[in-house]
């Protein structure tokens, strides 16, 4: 049979376990919003009413409300949102190097073939000429800086897949370290739900890099896949290296903890580093491929038709761009032919030399070329470019909605996440008068087993 | 479904951010007046702006070359017309030099005459226009006719482009208006009538009006083929400004903002975006924690 004294007991119980509640609820309002926080909740059970005991509770723990599922699909979402944002990014610097908001290649293309009119209408003129020459070597230049500022971008990105490779690999290293300290709490009968909140955050920011999937084992410790490949298992972190192939393209290399490594590459398409690759190795290199193209096909064109015609001095046969000899590389080498810089007698206007100095034969042929297919394609040379930057603009409205749709898709699985694991201050706020009601009606029955006891005393 | 504030504030931050997106978006319409101002804003639209843009440059181009071309070819004409002018005064004085009752000296003082009306001829011959001297074909960097009244230009027509793959001669031809390529040299003729007055060699005159009379025929036939030629410029610049204009116009249509469009979906976005800050505001006020 309980005594008056174990319902002091009983009521030290109440007050520790609604001291615990009072505990665990100003932890979840201290982290409502702190990142990969998930909430707490105090394990409280009754202590059995018997012969020994009146009954009372008990503490047993602190629990974690967390949905694998959930934080799964979250780290899955984040991983194509990754993909996504860092491709529309790069392909947003591409779009700005290839059509600034003012004096693209086409403004270039339309002023030079401008130049060319006017000098098929006075083909003797010194100044008509000079503006030919200025003209083609401001386009030349307008292609090969564009040309430059392409290569440059993805010799960016290629440091920028360094950088974030480095992120991937501090952030490994810390989820084995976690995983090796979750096991040893678990051991010991402890959840580790701190170090479990961290651990799944850096999950998710591998994923966001990467792309990753976890799967949790018995002793708490996650064996962490991506990129067709474990990056952690247990105690132990792979590492991650960025390189470039033989093809100037980037290469994805895990080194496992023993020593093999394995290529990835192939594997490389989620998270940042997926999207840097698409845009880096797929679209930057169509573009580029499409400028060369586009530069090799105009300057062959033009300088065919230059080299036919005669200049003031009554020589013919020379080139007005510097001649490409392949397509390769034709955008970042084109340039005014150097033998005509400042030489204005030297473009080739007239069709004979007979025809010197009013002929305009040539000049009207060069003209021409503006509102003619370019050889390689269908287009006139202005539109030509225009196909050029318009496939840009398609790959960067794609990147864009799917940008857009998966901030959509990670909102969800965050929302879902966040609706099994959040912090709600309304709860917390119902949860704290709760837990300090009871308290109060603890301490209330403390009084009164005190006052039974006084009564008792006073009665002998 | 189990709400948190996290999750009632994020998507009030989402809904924010999309419309202050839309709202900016809205906003850099309305103030540009374009609806296009890269090529991922509508790809298509690019390449039509671009294919416009270059139509309109060369457009434009065309019509400067024609204007110039036409010019030269005006002022040709009118050339021709006042040396047409000088061969009928020479004619008349061919008539009254073959009259029996003019004596010797007075067909000497004709032939003073005849030798300006010559030099006049001369300098219409070797006009300069904008491009040069007209009436030497391509070689327009010299005099096309010495003093002596030889002919040292050619008779190459300069094209000009009057439509896209069609072309037109753009200079008159010197040679077929005043040299024998025409039918008669006049100079030359101007020159044996002037010898035949200071000769007083009747014959000589007699045959000059007959030469006179063709030279005139010759000069009003490259007059009228010169006038020709300078109309279709001009006609040529009327149909490159009509299509320049329908082309300017399908240009706007694609990459223009509607002025109407433009400022009443920058009311609505206003007011969306305002919505949002109000919904957040509000989601920010209803709280037990402040109970």
């Amino acid at each position: 049979m309980s005594s008056l004294f174990s319902l002091l007991g009983v009521a030290r119980d109440g007050m520790q376990a609604q001291s615990s509640g009072v505990s665990v609820t100003g932890q979840n309002i201290a982290n409502v919003n702190t990142p990969g926080y998930v909430r707490r909740g105090v394990l409280l059970s009754a202590r059995p009413f018997g012969r020994d005991s009146n009954g009372g509770v008990s503490v047993n723990g602190i629990s974690r409300t967390f949905s694998r599922f959930a934080h799964g699909r979250v780290v899955e979402e984040h991983g194509r949102r990754g993909a996504a944002s860092a491709r529309a990014s790069a392909l947003s610097t591409t779009e700005a190097a290839i059509a600034p908001s003012s004096g693209t290649i086409s403004d270039r293309v339309n002023s030079f073939f401008q130049s060319l009119d006017t000098l098929s209408g006075a083909p003797s003129d010194t100044s008509a000429r000079l503006a030919v020459l200025q003209r083609a070597g401001a386009l030349a230049q307008q292609v090969s800086t564009t040309a430059s500022d392409l290569a440059a971008q993805r010799d960016g990105l290629f440091n920028q897949a360094r950088g974030v490779a480095g992120e991937v690999n501090e952030r490994l290293a810390r989820i084995a370290t976690l995983n090796r300290s979750i096991a040893e709490a678990t051991s010991l009968g402890d959840a580790g739900a701190d170090l479990r909140d961290q651990r799944d955050q850096l999950v998710q920011e591998v994923g966001d890099r990467l792309g990753a999937r976890a799967v949790e084992d018995a002793s708490g410790q996650v064996t962490l896949f991506s990129a067709g490949t474990v990056l952690v298992e247990g105690g132990n972190a792979s590492s991650v290296s960025v390189t470039l192939d033989p093809a100037n393209n980037l290469r994805l290399q895990v080194q496992q903890p023993g020593g093999a490594t394995t290529d990835a590459t192939a594997a490389m398409t989620q998270g940042t580093l997926g999207g840097l690759r698409e845009a880096r190795d797929v679209d930057v290199p169509s573009v580029q491929a499409a400028l060369d193209r586009f530069a090799f096909d105009l300057s062959t064109a033009v300088n065919t038709a230059h080299a036919s015609g005669f200049g003031l001095d009554g020589v013919t046969g020379r080139n007005l761009f510097s001649a490409p000899a392949v397509a390769a590389g034709a955008a970042r080498a084109m340039a005014l032919n150097p033998a005509l810089a400042g030489q204005p007698d030297r473009v080739g206007a007239a069709g004979a030399a007979t025809d010197l100095p009013g002929g305009n034969t040539v000049a009207l042929q060069l003209a021409g070329l503006s509102s003619r297919a370019l050889a390689g394609g269908t287009t006139p040379p202005a539109e030509r470019f225009g196909a050029v930057a318009s496939d840009l603009g398609v790959r960067l409205q794609a990147a864009n909605a799917e940008e857009q749709l998966r901030d959509e898709t990670v909102q969800q699985a965050e929302t879902l996440r966040e609706s099994a694991s959040g912090v709600s201050l309304d709860e917390e706020m119902v949860n704290l008068s709760k837990f300090q009601r009871a308290f109060e009606a603890s301490t209330r029955v403390l009084r009164v087993a005190d006052e039974l006891l006084d009564t008792l005393m006073k009665s002998f | 479904m189990r709400i948190t504030d996290k999750m009632a504030l994020d998507a009030a931050r989402v809904g924010q951010s999309r419309a202050v997106q839309q709202f900016t978006d809205a906003s850099r319409v309305a103030s540009s007046g374009l609806r296009v101002n890269a090529p991922s804003d509508d790809p298509v639209a690019w390449s039509m702006k671009v294919r416009h843009d270059a139509q309109i440059q060369r457009m434009n181009n065309r019509s400067h070359t024609l204007n110039r071309a036409g010019g030269d070819l005006d002022l040709a004409e009118s050339v021709l017309a006042s040396a047409g002018d000088l061969l009928e005064e020479a004619r008349s004085l061919a008539v009254q030099a073959a009259n029996g009752s003019v004596d010797a000296q007075t067909r000497s003082n004709m032939a003073g005459q005849i030798t300006s009306l010559r030099d006049a001829l001369l300098g219409f011959a070797n006009t300069r226009g904008a491009t040069g001297y007209l009436f030497g074909g391509t070689a327009t960097a010299t005099a096309p006719f010495t003093a002596a009244g030889v002919f040292t230009g050619n008779d190459t027509a300069v094209p000009v482009e009057v439509a896209d793959g069609v072309t037109a001669r753009s200079n008159a031809s010197g040679a077929t208006a005043f040299t024998v390529a025409g039918g008669r040299d006049i100079l030359a003729d101007l020159q044996a009538f002037a010898t035949a007055l200071t000769g007083n060699n009747l014959g000589g005159i007699q045959t000059a009006i007959a030469n006179m009379e063709a030279g005139h025929r010759q000069l009003v036939t490259a007059q009228v083929n010169t006038g020709i030629g300078a109309e279709r410029l001009h006609s040529s610049v009327d149909v490159t400004a009509a299509a320049l204009i329908s082309v300017s116009s399908a240009r706007a249509s694609e990459t223009e903002a509607d002025a109407t469009e433009a400022f009443t979906a920058l009311s609505v976005t206003r007011a969306g975006y305002e919505r949002a800050i109000a919904v957040t505001r509000e989601l920010l006020q209803v709280s037990s924690v402040r109970r």
